[in-house]
């Protein structure tokens, strides 16, 4: 383990000899804030299939059901699940109406819904900016090259 | 062991291109990883994710998770192969360690990976879009007196 020089991430950790101080503190607020900004996600948007699905939304706005199973590559029954759990939230309301004689199931994104899913979108992209930062490191003492002299006259 | 989450994330990208290949961008995010995106899981990779070495106390609270509760989701972790726990000794006695594993830090770049593409996807299909009448705050461009 020698020369291992991991920057330990913990509540009790001093600022060790070696590390400067100002990007410690930098490195463990972005830390923080990447957490923060994780924990903040609407839980019911960070789920994959629903987060696809709210994604397609807040683009067009309004969808026909049928398009949801080619856009977003879930089943049928999945799909139904996901969007009714989507509705009892109020993030989207489902409808229909005729075309000729054919009824056709459109979802369309509620204003709460449009709020809900730019708020995690910003916090989302937040988070990745503060995330994956390198830790900070050991100053290294400064190595002295000896040049080794040719001229010999 | 370590083949864990690539064969699961392999499978995922095959199921993908079984299917045709438009609107990719918004499948990938419906086929991310649900071992990665858990929540407290995705919080924990990501403040790993950098290289440092987290203690259990540190875990626990940046999570506001129980410790039994914690334990659970980094043994799945571990399992899964996202990360390593370690045991090491500081001033003679044993303490744990979590530091992200390769295949852990792969995962959750994969992760990003879908969710940029599929934001981006958003934005270049919404000049196509402005002839549509439900998008909401797409003003028309030009005409502009």
């Amino acid at each position: 383990m020698s020369g291992y020089s991991t920057y330990v991430l913990s509540d009790r950790a001093r600022v060790e000899e070696g590390y400067d101080v100002a990007e410690v503190q930098r490195f463990r607020e972005d830390v923080a804030e990447a957490v923060d900004c994780i924990r903040s996600l609407d839980g019911l948007i960070h789920e994959p299939s629903r987060l696809a699905v709210m994604t397609v939304l807040r683009i067009r706005g309004e969808e026909a059901y049928g398009e949801f199973v080619r856009l977003t590559g879930l089943s049928k029954g999945n799909l139904s699940n996901h969007l009714a759990k989507l509705e009892r939230a109020g993030h989207v309301e489902v409808g229909g109406h005729f075309e000729g004689k054919k009824p056709v199931t459109t979802v369309l994104l509620t204003e709460h819904g449009r709020e809900r899913v730019e708020a995690y979108w910003d916090a989302m992209m937040r988070a990745a900016m503060k995330s994956g930062g390198p830790p900070p490191g050991r100053s290294k003492k400064a190595t002295v090259r000896r040049r080794k002299g040719e001229d010999h006259g | 062991m370590s083949g864990g989450v690539e064969m699961g994330l392999d499978k995922e990208v095959e199921k993908l291109e079984d299917r045709e290949p438009a609107n990719a961008a918004n499948r990938e995010v419906a086929a991310i990883s649900r071992l990665v995106f858990e929540p407290r899981r995705f919080a924990m990779l990501n403040l790993l994710s950098g290289g440092g070495k987290a203690d259990y106390p540190f875990l626990q609270r940046m999570t506001d998770l129980s410790m039994s509760a914690l334990a659970t989701h980094l043994r799945k972790m571990e399992r899964g192969g996202l990360i390593e726990v370690r045991k090491e000794f500081v001033s003679r006695r044993p303490k744990t360690f979590v530091v992200i594993s390769p295949e852990g830090k792969r995962a959750l770049e994969d992760c990003f990976t879908r969710l940029k593409r599929a934001r981006r996807h958003d934005v270049d299909t919404q000049a196509s879009l402005f002839d549509g009448p439900q998008v909401a705050g797409a003003s028309p461009q030009g005409g502009v007196a």
